[in-house]
């Protein structure tokens, strides 16, 4: 199976689920809140890791925030915690809109994967907990757009070619008719930094799974298809190769690196990967760019440097991995 | 104009009197006009504001289990709780319209997935029954033998 490496970094599919007889979490006593936190707690122990982020550092919160495997939104809610499986497949948050935030990660575009493991770690959940669900409105959650099926299904895409040719509002435009939305990845609100885009489903409810994840699937393989097209016209132009041997110096050689220039020239590298220009496996790209946040750096560097030195430990960490 | 009356403070009153045709014309400030007994503030001229008002505001719904409102709604985007849905149904369904396109859940139409993991399970068990007959373990095959006949039934009820 394409797993569309050259584009897609991620998959990831999420479940809303709730327990039912307990309010909503942001409608919660601190005494319930615990009550649901100690149940689920229960339910996972034996085949998952449970943590409570009370009892994590600030700088291991503060990067699963950076690698997008938990929401910022977590980081402020009162009995919270995470569920994780032995291979870093899976990252429930507990008590963050919901009781319940499944979550599945695949390296690349790989949906069924994500899928058998999240309905695995679902189905075990649902034998012990007693889910709230409605034969008219499905599994019932605290916000209405998730309500039904509770999934959505995402893709992480990485367009460069696209956003050269200023064919990505196009693309917004189609999508938006399509039941899909789309929006930046890494940098503040849509902005989006190093080109990476998120597309994923829209609509929850009226619709089966099956048909979201059909959904979604079509309009990734409709993306992939164009923007490869968009980088076999720019494949041939000096400016692009000169873009991308630019990015594999400065990459190489820079002593401090911010963050937004990293993301930009790990961009043009990536790019160039899938090109062939430069021998640097996108996976080891997809990796870096991963672990570039500040405080997942820390965690890797095993080193709390302070905020000063923060370009410098990047820009070294790039040049050795690279 | 400063106060007729103190001469510090900007006029802001203009008062005329009239009595039996001798009409004296004031330019006041809002403390002296107060002094005087003239004025007393805008905010006892128009109070109260509204006179008689008999009609008593319906008291919101709220949801029985958890006290939420549908103007709480409105500014949380969130519901209180799985029961609001049941409280409010009659408004969530139109709104559902709005934002999802359809009100119904859809179930899926394939097996769920457990089923086709206790076929699997199944398979790995028989498998090992011949293994450990053929080894004539016989005490451990009958223990697998009725791991598969349990199995086998709980199939049938579904």
């Amino acid at each position: 199976m394409d797993t569309f490496e050259d584009i897609v970094l991620t998959t990831r599919i999420r479940f809303a689920r709730n327990i039912k007889g307990y309010n909503f979490p942001h409608n919660m006593s601190n005494k319930m809140s615990k009550e649901v936190l100690e149940k689920i707690k229960e339910a996972t122990k034996s085949n998952y890791t449970f943590l409570e982020l009370n009892n994590m550092d600030e700088v291991t919160k503060k990067s699963l925030v950076e690698t997008h495997m938990i929401s910022k939104e977590l980081l402020d809610g009162e009995n919270t915690g995470i569920i994780l499986d032995e291979k870093n497949n899976i990252t429930t948050m507990v008590n963050e809109e919901d009781h319940l935030r499944i979550q599945a990660f695949e390296k690349g575009f790989n949906i069924k994967e994500a899928y058998d493991h999240i309905t695995t770690l679902d189905n075990a959940l649902s034998k012990v907990l007693d889910y709230a669900y409605d034969e008219d409105y499905g599994y019932i959650t605290a916000c209405p757009t998730c309500l039904g099926t509770g999934m959505r299904v995402s893709v992480m895409l990485h367009l460069p070619g696209l956003e050269k040719l200023k064919l990505i509002d196009k693309i917004f435009y189609e999508l938006s008719n399509l039941g899909v939305s789309i929006r930046g990845m890494y940098g503040e609100n849509t902005s989006s930094e190093g080109s990476i885009y998120q597309i994923s489903n829209q609509k929850t409810l009226g619709i089966s799974q099956k048909d979201i994840i059909e959904q979604v699937s079509q309009v990734t393989n409709y993306i992939v298809k164009q923007e490869r097209k968009a980088r076999e016209i720019l494949k041939n132009q000096i400016e692009e190769k000169d873009e991308v041997y630019r990015a594999y110096g400065i990459l190489q050689n820079a002593i401090l690196m911010p963050k937004k220039e990293a993301m930009q020239l790990l961009s043009s590298l990536r790019m160039g990967a899938s090109m062939d220009m430069i021998d640097v496996p996108i996976a080891k790209i997809d990796e870096i760019i991963e672990n570039i946040g500040k405080n997942t750096l820390r965690k890797k560097l095993k080193e709390h440097f302070p905020r000063e030195q923060e370009n410098i430990k990047r820009a070294e960490y790039i040049k050795q991995n690279i | 104009m400063k106060c007729s009356n103190c001469g510090k403070n900007n006029a802001t009153i203009s008062y005329q009197q009239n009595i039996n045709g001798e009409v004296m014309n004031l330019q006041l400030c809002e403390s002296c006009a107060h002094k005087l007994g003239i004025f007393n503030s805008l905010d006892d001229v128009f109070s109260p504001m509204i006179l008689d008002f008999d009609y008593v505001l319906p008291e919101e719904i709220k949801c029985k289990k958890c006290g939420y409102t549908l103007s709480k709604y409105k500014s949380t985007g969130m519901f209180g709780c799985d029961e609001c849905y049941n409280t409010f149904k009659k408004d969530i369904d139109s709104m559902l319209l709005r934002i999802q396109g359809k009100n119904r859940h859809v179930k899926e139409k394939e097996l769920p997935k457990e089923t086709t993991k206790e076929t699997d399970k199944l398979t790995k068990l028989r498998e090992e029954l011949k293994g450990l007959i053929e080894q004539e373990k016989f005490e451990d095959a009958a223990v697998v033998r009725d791991k598969i006949k349990k199995l086998e039934n709980k199939g049938k009820e579904k």
